[in-house]
Formats: structure tokens, C-alpha cells, sequence
């Protein structure tokens, strides 16, 4: 492809475009040797839009005559390419104002390698004076996002010659671009995926261009919009491709998503490193020609046109295969051939406005999902906190077992004082029938009397009556016992109204007592009763006055009396107890709450011991920031005095200067004075000399640099 | 081969910690030190033994920086296994872990088995992160802990099998809902001339996780 290139050359009236076509010869040799033939993009070129351009020529404009000077003929003589390049480039912001469209499909038609890095720095429209200074100044900065940044740049075009050496020039200077970037806008940083746009300018400029087409690349053409943290843009690009497809491409549409195959798995690389990172270098440069031409269109052109072309295929495979499919055959299909993609992506339909809608479409949706994220949070944070109150409840649910534990064993407690109860009550009745009997037998003894059987009836009654009494307290034993039981068989029924049932047992204990005093009473009555009968019996025995019954009698009486205080005494005595259980119990209750309280003492005097040991140590720390402030206000005195100091010599030694001036002044006036006594010619002669001189420098100096643009353009190649 | 599952694995951990070398182990059996760094996510597949079974490991390969995470955070949900991992000669990126972990948690379903992978054990004389601490944080968060080397291939073929195994375990407890697409578990259908009693994919028009 080279060799028909150079046979075609005429020969040239204009220097400029023979030294470019060396460098042309040139620039293709080392692409050659980097295994990218940027050759093949120039052969197809020209013919295919020459009757374009004829047509365009038609404009009264300035340039139009250049224009049909310039025109190539219909062999593809390239000659006439160069000297069109070469005065678009000269004259870049006439033909941008005049001739856009004619630039923009030159540039579709293909651009000659050695003038993309000068298309590419015009079609940006870099101020490079600027920038170029802004560069060198944050090089020497230092950038967070460093670390990160030194970690891609092994990783990134690993296998290119410029950039394989570790440490080299190549990833030298692509660390300073990417880091020089991310100082400038900080809000982007250095996200992944930079790195292969860097590193393509860095193949055709110097650090300080790439890093300003770089600055264009991410201001102009919205790429940092990409790379922001969130990357709402490249979510964005995403929903605007994918409506694409469904538009255009619905077939092969449905079979992504019955495949479940996102647009983001295989297109968000294509959007985020403007296909840097998937084709051979001289296709990337062509997409890069057109990026830069037409902006984000031509990504969704070309990215659509690549979905053109392989439909066919994509339609037969799975979504893994698919996935393959756009890694390593898609890149290999266009390896030799590129232009059926780039006319298929020109060719296509490209809606602006659509596009424009689709945009507002995705911003409402991406709201209802943020709000549904938030949503999602506020109901993940009251989920928590529910379990956490689930959990409190069955900690108190714990203690509210425990609870009814403690009352049921306070339950047996008191059935077992209700059977001691129960048991008191029966020997108190056996004592009273023992009486009964006793009395019975003495009523067979004495049946002489009227009187003592009369007495002997009502004694009866009252026994009688104590039985009834006794029989009621044993039904109430009975009914307390039964309840007892019931609340033993109901373990888990509620507290509360175990509690109601306790106070309830308590309450009938109360009566309990209650009766038993009663009974006492009762004892006491009886005794009362017998006594009087006793004085009567006397009485009696006194009026009938038998001597051998007499001694029996008494004995009897007294006896019958004997037992009559021992009841008593014995009722006393359980009375006693009871209270004096009643105090043990109160005592342990004053014991548990004693050793409560002692716990909770403790406890304080530890935090109090804690405390105290915050207070020493937040006092030392006082201290020392006293101590700090003290010293600090010494220094501060120390640096007013010097200061001062400083100011008294200041002011010394410009009156020292005001002196001097003033000497130099009248030093002035003297040699004014001896000069115009001098010759004036002589004067002269010399003045001219100095202009000279001056002059030979200047001119030295306006040579010296367009010497030193054209070495710095030749390091570039 | 043939295979009964098909498993939908995301690797995910900081930037730089061998997520990729490990994929690229696991799948091609070969160790790459110079390639390109993940733009999104990229992705590789295996057919591998698991309890007598088949068992197709579709595996998600993400970018590890920052700004990637919004992304990625859409292929959690369908995902059924995870493999987080760290680098063992780097501290911070064993700090960072509960992040990831919140996030995992927050994006995925809760059914999801997650192994820990500490890696480049080869590089053991420069370790920053003992293995007693992997464990512990692995034991403390429910996960399932191996330390790897992508590059020596040590424990890679482990790491991915082990995952597959307590999926299997799962689906075998009858945790997982095998009709529901976002499990990350499809159930494979044969060719009908080799089981004529399948029955094809029920739902062909699955959606978008957009």
C-alpha cells in the first residue's frame, strides 16, 4: 500500500509538502513496525467523496476558488490531498467558519496520519499557551488519587511498544497526564477507563497537548460527565442506546432480553473508553478523527452500526456466547476491515431531539429509583428496629415468667400455713368433744339437780354452736385448699390474676385468723361459763353436802379447768407463732432489699471511682494545654519583639537608603552637568553602537525559536 | 459436558486485588500479570463437578474502583454465589470489606452464599493481613474463608467449588426459589431428543434488572 503511495509523486513546487510527505513516509514505517498499518485508512479516501465536494464548491466564498484548485481528481492523486490538508490546517478557523460541513466529511472520508495530532489539537480548539503552563505547575503537585492511578498504568495498553517498558517514557509521562487531570478537576478525579483515551493521545502528541485535548475531551464533549463518581452519564447513554435498539433493531432486541443480556455488559466499555480499549490502534484513531468531528453521536453511531452488521450472528447465539462474541470475534471481524462499519454508522439515523427525550425520560426514572432506594432504606431501618423491640418484649416476656414462677412457690406456701391451720382446727375441736364428754360424764353424776341440768343444756347449746362455727371454718379450709390446688393445676394463666388470687388467699387467711381469734374468744367464754357452772356445782355440793362424791367432784372441776387455761395457753402460744413468722418473712424482705441496695452502692461508688479518674486525667490535660498556651503566649511575645526589633532596623536603614539617594542625586547633578560640557558627537556614535547591538540580539533571539517548535514537533513523531 | 444447574457468580472486591487473575485461573487455567484493567464488567464461564452434579459457573467480573459501584450493584441481585475478595499484602483493602459487605447485603438476595478470598498467598513474606484475621471476620459475618493465589493457582479451583457446593447444599434444603429468575439459579433444560419430559424455559421474556 506504501509503494503506490510513493510512485504517485509528481514533482513538487511546494517544499512544505515534500518535507510533510517525508514525514509521512516516515510516520507509516513506525506505525508499521507497532503492528498497526494506519496506511490502510488512507487508500480508500478521496473518491468517494470528490463529487461531494465539487458540489460544495458551488459558495461564493473566498476559499472557493482555493477549494477548486484543490479538488483531487478522479485517480486519487494524493499529492492534491496533502495541499488540501495542509491549508486546512493553516487556516483552520476560516474554513471552520466558512466550510463545516466540508470539513466534516473530509475528516469522515479519513485523515492522513501525520496530521491528526494537529486536527485533533484544532478540532478541539486548544489554548495551549494556558493549559500548557496550568500543566507544568500540576505535575509538581502531588494527587490523592496517585496510588490508584500508578496501579492502571501498567495496565493499560500492556502490550503497546510506547507503553510495555515498566518505568518508561510511555508510562512516565501517561502518570503525569492522568495525574496532572485529576488535580485539575478534582471532582472526577481518575476514574478507570481514562487511561486508554490518554494514552491514545499520548501515541500522537506531547504530554502537555495531550493533557489539553485531554481537558477539551472532558469539558467540551461531556466525557466528564462519564466518569463522574455516580455515572449518571454513562447510565444515561445506556437507556438512550438500549431505546435505540428497541427502535431499530427490535428483533435482535427481544432475543437480549429473552437471553438476559443488559446493554451495560457489553456497551458500557464502548461509551466509557470511546472504544479505545476494543479495536486496533489505526481503527481507534479513525474513531477518535470522528469523536472529535461529531461528538457522542458518531459513539452511538458507530456502536449501533456495529449491531448492524453482526445481527445476523448475535441472533444465533446465547447470552455467553454473545458475551464472547462482542470480546474477541467482534474486534477480529474489523481488524482488516473498517469501512463497512463507518458507513453503515454514517448511513444510519441519528434523532437529536429524540435523544433529548429520552434523556428527560431517564432522569424520571432514575428519581423513582433513588426514591424507591430510600424507600427501601427507611423500611430496612424500621424492620431493625421492630426485631429490636421483638427482642425487648421477650426479654420482659423472661422476667414475666420468673415472676409467675416466684408466686407459685409463694402459693405453696401458704396452702402448707392453711393445712397447719387446718390441723389446729381439728385438735381444738377433739379438745372440745373431749370436754363434751367429760361434761356428759359429770352429768350422770350429778342428775339431782333441776338447776345443773338446766346449766348442763345451755353448756350443751354452746358447744353446739362452737361445732357449727368449726364446721364453717373447716368448709372455708376446704374452699381455700380447692383454690390452691386450681391455681397449682393453672400454672401459666396471666400474673395479674395471680396476684388477684393471692391477695384474695391472703385475705382469707386474714379471715382465717380472723375466726381463729374469734374462737379464742370462744375458749375464753367457755371457760367463763365453766367457771360460773364450777361456783354453782360448789353451791350445789355445799346445799346437798355429800363428802364422798365432793373430793371426786373437785378434782374433776379442777381438772376440766386445768384444760380449759391449757387450750387457752396453747391458742396464745399459736398466735405468737404466726406473728412471729410474720416477722421472719418481713425480716428476709428487709434482708433482699439490704442487699440490693448495697449492690446499686457499689455500683456507684465504681462509677464514682471512674469518674474521679476522668477528672484526674482531664485535669492533667488542662494543665498541659495551659502549659502549651503559656508557652505559646511567650513565643507569641518573643516574635513582637523581634518583629519590633525588626521594624526599628527597617526604619534604620531606610533612612540609611534616603541618605544614599540623596548623595546619588547630587552625584546625578554632576554628571549631568560634566556631560553636556562632554562632546556630543561622540555621544551619539555610541548610542548607535548600543542600538545595534541590541537589534543583532533581538533578531538572534526571533530565530532561535521556531528552531525550537520544529525540534519539539520532531520528538513528537 | 452436560450440566443439571447453571450458578450466576459476581467477584467483587477494592481495585487491583486480583479479581480478574482469578477468573482468568479459574476458566483458562493461566496466570496473565500485564492485561487490561475491568471497564464494567466482564465475564467468563465453567462447567465443573459439584455432588455427582453438572454444574455451569457463569462468573461476573467487576471493576474495583469507586464509581463503578452504582453499576455493578445491578448484577448483584441475579447473582447466587459472590466471591469477595481482598489483597493480602494490602491492609486497606481488608478494611474496606464491610463496606462491601453492607453492600452485598443491601443489593442482593438474602439467600446468597459468599466466600471470602484472601489472595495472593504466594506473597506471603510482604502479608499485611494474618490468616487468623480473614477467618475471624469471615466467622463473625457468616462467610466461607479461603486464602487463594491466582497466580500459583492455589485454592482457585477450591474457592469457585466450595461456593457451589453450599449452593447445592441450599438448593437441596429447599432454600432457594427456583421458579424466581433473581435467585441466580436457573435449573438447565435438556434437548428435548435427550429428555422428552422438559419442559422449555416457561418464561422466555425475562426482564431487563434496569
Amino acid at each position: 500500500m506504501t509503494q503506490s503511495h510513493d510512485v504517485s509523486l509528481p514533482d513538487m513546487t511546494n517544499d512544505d509538502v515534500e518535507l510533510l510527505k517525508k514525514l509521512e513516509e516516515e510516520n507509516r514505517r513506525i506505525e508499521y513496525d507497532l503492528k498497526s498499518p494506519a496506511s490502510a485508512i488512507l487508500k480508500p479516501i478521496v473518491n468517494t467523496h470528490s463529487p461531494e465536494l465539487h458540489h460544495k464548491q458551488g459558495r461564493k466564498d473566498s476559499i472557493s476558488s482555493d477549494l477548486s484548485n484543490l479538488t483531487i481528481d478522479s485517480d486519487g492523486n494524493l499529492d492534491n490531498e496533502w495541499v488540501i490538508w495542509n491549508k486546512l490546517v493553516n487556516n483552520w478557523s476560516l474554513y471552520m467558519k466558512k466550510k463545516s460541513i466540508w470539513i466534516k466529511d473530509l475528516i469522515r472520508s479519513g485523515v492522513p496520519v501525520h496530521f491528526r495530532p494537529l486536527l485533533w489539537q484544532s478540532l478541539t480548539k486548544i489554548d495551549t499557551t494556558n493549559t500548557k503552563e496550568k500543566y507544568i505547575e500540576l505535575i509538581k503537585m502531588s494527587s490523592p488519587c496517585e496510588k490508584v492511578i500508578q496501579r492502571d498504568i501498567s495496565r493499560t495498553y500492556p502490550e503497546h511498544e510506547f507503553f510495555k517498558e515498566q518505568h518508561g517514557l510511555g508510562q512516565e509521562s501517561l502518570f503525569n497526564v492522568i495525574k496532572a487531570y485529576s488535580l485539575y478537576d478534582r471532582e472526577v478525579g481518575y476514574c478507570q477507563g481514562m487511561s486508554f483515551v490518554v494514552g491514545l493521545l499520548l501515541m500522537h502528541m506531547p504530554e502537555e497537548e495531550a493533557f489539553a485535548v485531554l481537558v477539551s475531551i472532558m469539558q467540551d464533549y461531556t466525557m466528564r460527565e462519564m466518569y463522574k463518581p455516580d455515572m449518571y452519564h454513562l447510565g444515561l447513554c445506556m437507556y438512550q442506546f438500549e431505546c435505540m435498539i428497541q427502535e431499530f433493531l427490535p428483533d435482535l432486541y427481544r432475543h437480549f432480553q429473552a437471553e438476559g443480556l443488559h446493554t451495560s455488559m457489553y456497551a458500557s466499555s464502548w461509551f466509557l473508553t470511546l472504544f479505545t480499549k476494543q479495536f486496533s490502534l489505526n481503527m481507534v484513531c479513525r474513531i477518535m478523527d470522528l469523536f472529535l468531528s461529531e461528538g457522542m453521536e458518531m459513539i452511538f453511531r458507530i456502536s449501533m452500526g456495529l449491531l448492524e452488521i453482526h445481527q445476523d450472528e448475535l441472533m444465533l447465539l446465547s447470552m455467553e456466547d454473545m458475551l464472547k462474541y462482542f470480546q474477541k470475534e467482534i474486534p477480529l471481524k474489523h481488524e482488516t476491515d473498517h469501512e463497512s462499519l463507518f458507513q453503515r454508522a454514517f448511513s444510519l439515523e441519528y434523532n437529536g431531539k429524540k435523544m433529548k427525550k429520552l434523556e428527560k425520560e431517564y432522569t424520571v426514572i432514575r428519581k423513582e429509583e433513588q426514591d424507591e432506594q430510600i424507600e427501601i432504606r427507611k423500611l430496612r431501618n424500621e424492620n431493625r428496629l421492630l426485631k429490636q423491640r421483638v427482642e425487648n418484649l421477650e426479654k420482659e416476656s423472661l422476667t414475666l415468667a420468673n415472676r409467675l414462677i416466684e408466686g407459685q412457690v409463694l402459693n405453696a406456701q401458704y396452702a402448707e400455713e392453711s393445712y397447719q391451720l387446718k390441723r389446729e382446727n381439728c385438735t381444738l375441736k377433739k379438745q372440745i368433744e373431749e370436754f363434751y364428754h367429760s361434761n356428759n360424764n359429770n352429768n350422770n353424776n350429778n342428775h339431782d339437780s333441776n338447776n345443773q341440768t338446766k346449766n348442763i343444756n345451755s353448756s350443751d347449746f354452746l358447744v353446739k354452736s362452737n361445732d357449727n362455727e368449726l364446721e364453717i371454718l373447716q368448709e372455708t379450709i376446704d374452699r381455700l385448699s380447692d383454690e390452691n390446688r386450681r391455681l397449682q393445676s393453672t400454672p401459666n394463666s396471666e400474673l395479674a390474676s395471680l396476684q388477684e388470687e393471692l391477695t384474695l388467699v391472703k385475705m382469707r387467711d386474714a379471715e382465717a385468723q380472723v375466726n381463729l381469734n374469734e374462737l379464742r374468744q370462744r375458749i375464753a367464754d367457755l371457760n367463763r361459763e365453766w367457771q360460773f357452772h364450777d361456783s354453782i356445782c360448789k353451791a350445789n355440793r355445799e346445799i346437798n353436802n355429800n363428802p364422798s362424791n365432793d373430793a371426786y367432784d373437785l378434782i374433776a372441776h379442777e381438772l376440766i379447768s386445768l384444760k380449759m387455761r391449757e387450750a387457752q395457753a396453747d391458742c396464745d402460744n399459736k398466735l405468737l407463732s404466726q406473728k412471729l413468722m410474720d416477722i421472719e418473712t418481713q425480716k428476709q424482705v428487709l434482708h433482699n432489699q439490704i442487699k440490693r441496695q448495697d449492690d446499686e452502692t457499689q455500683r456507684v461508688r465504681l462509677e464514682l471511682d471512674q469518674y474521679r479518674i476522668r477528672e484526674n486525667e482531664l485535669r492533667t490535660q488542662l494543665k498541659e494545654i495551659k502549659n502549651q498556651m503559656h508557652d505559646r503566649e511567650l513565643r507569641l511575645k518573643e516574635d513582637s519583639m523581634m518583629l519590633r526589633i525588626h521594624e526599628a532596623e527597617s526604619t534604620q536603614t531606610l533612612g540609611d537608603l534616603r541618605q544614599k539617594i540623596a548623595e546619588l542625586e547630587v552625584l546625578n547633578q554632576e554628571l549631568i552637568t560634566r556631560s553636556q560640557i562632554m562632546d556630543d558627537r561622540d555621544l551619539q556614535e555610541k548610542l548607535l553602537e548600543f542600538q545595534d547591538e541590541s537589534n543583532q540580539e533581538y533578531l538572534k533571539r526571533s530565530y532561535s525559536v521556531p528552531i525550537y517548535c520544529h525540534t519539539i514537533s520532531c520528538n513528537t513523531k | 459436558m452436560d450440566y443439571a444447574y447453571v450458578f450466576k457468580y459476581i467477584i467483587i472486591g477494592d481495585i487491583n486485588v486480583g479479581k480478574s487473575c482469578l477468573l482468568l485461573q479459574f476458566t483458562d487455567k493461566r496466570f496473565q500479570s500485564a492485561h487490561d484493567c475491568t471497564i464494567g464488567v466482564e465475564f467468563g464461564s465453567r462447567i465443573v463437578n459439584v455432588a455427582e452434579k453438572g454444574v455451569k459457573l457463569q462468573i461476573w467480573d467487576t471493576a474495583g474502583q469507586e464509581q463503578f459501584r452504582s453499576i455493578i450493584r445491578s448484577y448483584y441481585r441475579g447473582a447466587a454465589g459472590a466471591l469477595l475478595v481482598y489483597d493480602i499484602t494490602k491492609r486497606t483493602t481488608f478494611d474496606h470489606l464491610t463496606m462491601w459487605i453492607n453492600d452485598l447485603r443491601n443489593y442482593s438476595t438474602s439467600n446468597m452464599v459468599i466466600v471470602l478470598i484472601g489472595n495472593k498467598c504466594d506473597l506471603s513474606d510482604r502479608r499485611e493481613v494474618q490468616k487468623e484475621e480473614g477467618e475471624a471476620f469471615a466467622r463473625d459475618h457468616g462467610l466461607i474463608f479461603i486464602e487463594t493465589s491466582a497466580k500459583t493457582a492455589v485454592n482457585v479451583e477450591d474457592a469457585f467449588i466450595k461456593t457451589a457446593r453450599e449452593i447445592c447444599n441450599k438448593i437441596d434444603d429447599g432454600v432457594f426459589d427456583l421458579t424466581n429468575e433473581m435467585c441466580g439459579i436457573k435449573i438447565h433444560h435438556k434437548l428435548p431428543n435427550e429428555n422428552p419430559n422438559t419442559r422449555r424455559n416457561s418464561n422466555p421474556n425475562q426482564t431487563s434488572g434496569c
